[in-house]
């Protein structure tokens, strides 16, 4: 009978190179799996409190309900989110947790208005999902941010840190658009996933890479 | 017997349960709203402040320990990545 691992398989973290190792194959994961793990989470999520919007606003869940529930949802998407982009949970320091509590105490604020605005019938459904799908691509960016941090806290002698910005599967805006047009960048000029016209609507992604010092001009504004 | 806050509560817990919320968690959330209702105020009505809802966006060991379990617990989490926020430091 296959054991725990072959079903529920563990995982490393290299510091290094910031990528998961599974400890089933041997190998790294890879980048395109732990991205769709990310959006499979969130939309899944999304789905949840689409229909919990739904009911509020056909007055079959009170405001209250909804809320409770929207708000533990995010918290426990902004932490996972950034867990993942971090490398685990052991590796989520105070200054994430900093961070994170910072973006939430903004989301909340944002939360309870929109509550009020449900409560008195000033949103319709589609701007209520809408409005919902910020919130989403707000626990998304979490992800990229604790990601950006590692990437800029690498520092190792004869190697740099460069990223670049791809396009997601949605409407781009024209910061989106720009920003990919920049190719590879110095990690610390990478934008933020979300600091774009489309903000909480962006679901755009980011490309890392470690590349030798004396050859980082080669890379740079290209798209190679 | 039952108060109306606790009738009221109940019905919270189905009516989540019975759009595919875990009962664990549909109590959490009505046991948060009614920890929070101001004394005599009708649950289906109030809400609250801007301030009150910010004081609990702090990231507490309680919070991190509850996104852990709901990562586990999530059907939407496939089973090859239940564990890979516990991954250990690559040696």
């Amino acid at each position: 009978m296959p054991d725990v691992a072959t079903y529920l398989p563990g995982y490393t973290w290299s510091a290094t190179v910031q990528r998961y190792r599974s400890l089933k194959t041997g190998r790294f994961v890879p980048r395109a799996q732990i991205l769709g793990l990310l959006d499979s989470h969130v939309t899944a999520r999304q789905e949840y409190l689409a229909t919990l919007t739904r009911q509020v606003l056909e007055n079959k869940l009170p405001a209250s309900t909804w809320l409770a529930e929207m708000r533990v949802e995010l918290k426990r998407l902004h932490i996972c989110n950034a867990a993942l982009g971090a490398g685990g949970f052991d590796r989520l320091t105070p200054r994430d947790y900093g961070r994170i509590g910072g973006h939430l105490n903004f989301e909340y604020r944002r939360l309870a208005s929109f509550a009020d605005d449900i409560a008195n019938g000033k949103v319709s459904l589609a701007q209520a999902l809408n409005r919902l799908n910020m919130y989403m691509g707000g626990a998304r960016r979490e992800f990229f941010e604790a990601e950006k941090d590692r990437r800029l806290a690498q520092v190792r002698l004869g190697v740099v840190e460069i990223g670049r910005r791809l396009l997601g599967a949605a409407e781009h805006c024209d910061d989106c658009v720009r920003y990919y047009e920049q190719g590879w960048q110095y990690a610390i000029d990478v934008p933020v996933i979300g600091d774009s016209q489309c903000d909480g609507n962006c679901r755009c992604s980011v490309e890392w890479q470690t590349v030798p010092a004396d050859e980082v001009g080669a890379w740079l504004r290209t798209k190679r | 017997m039952a108060t109306d806050l606790q009738r009221w509560g109940e019905r919270q817990i189905a009516l989540l349960v019975s759009l595919g919320r875990s009962p664990r968690d549909a109590e959490r959330s009505i046991a948060w709203v009614l920890k929070m209702l101001p004394p005599g105020a009708d649950p289906d009505h109030w809400l609250p402040t801007a301030d009150e809802l910010a004081s609990t966006a702090d990231i507490t060991a309680g919070d991190i320990a509850d996104a852990r379990a709901d990562w586990y617990a999530s059907p939407d989490v496939p089973p090859q990545f239940k564990r890979i926020l516990d991954a250990r430091a690559d040696a």
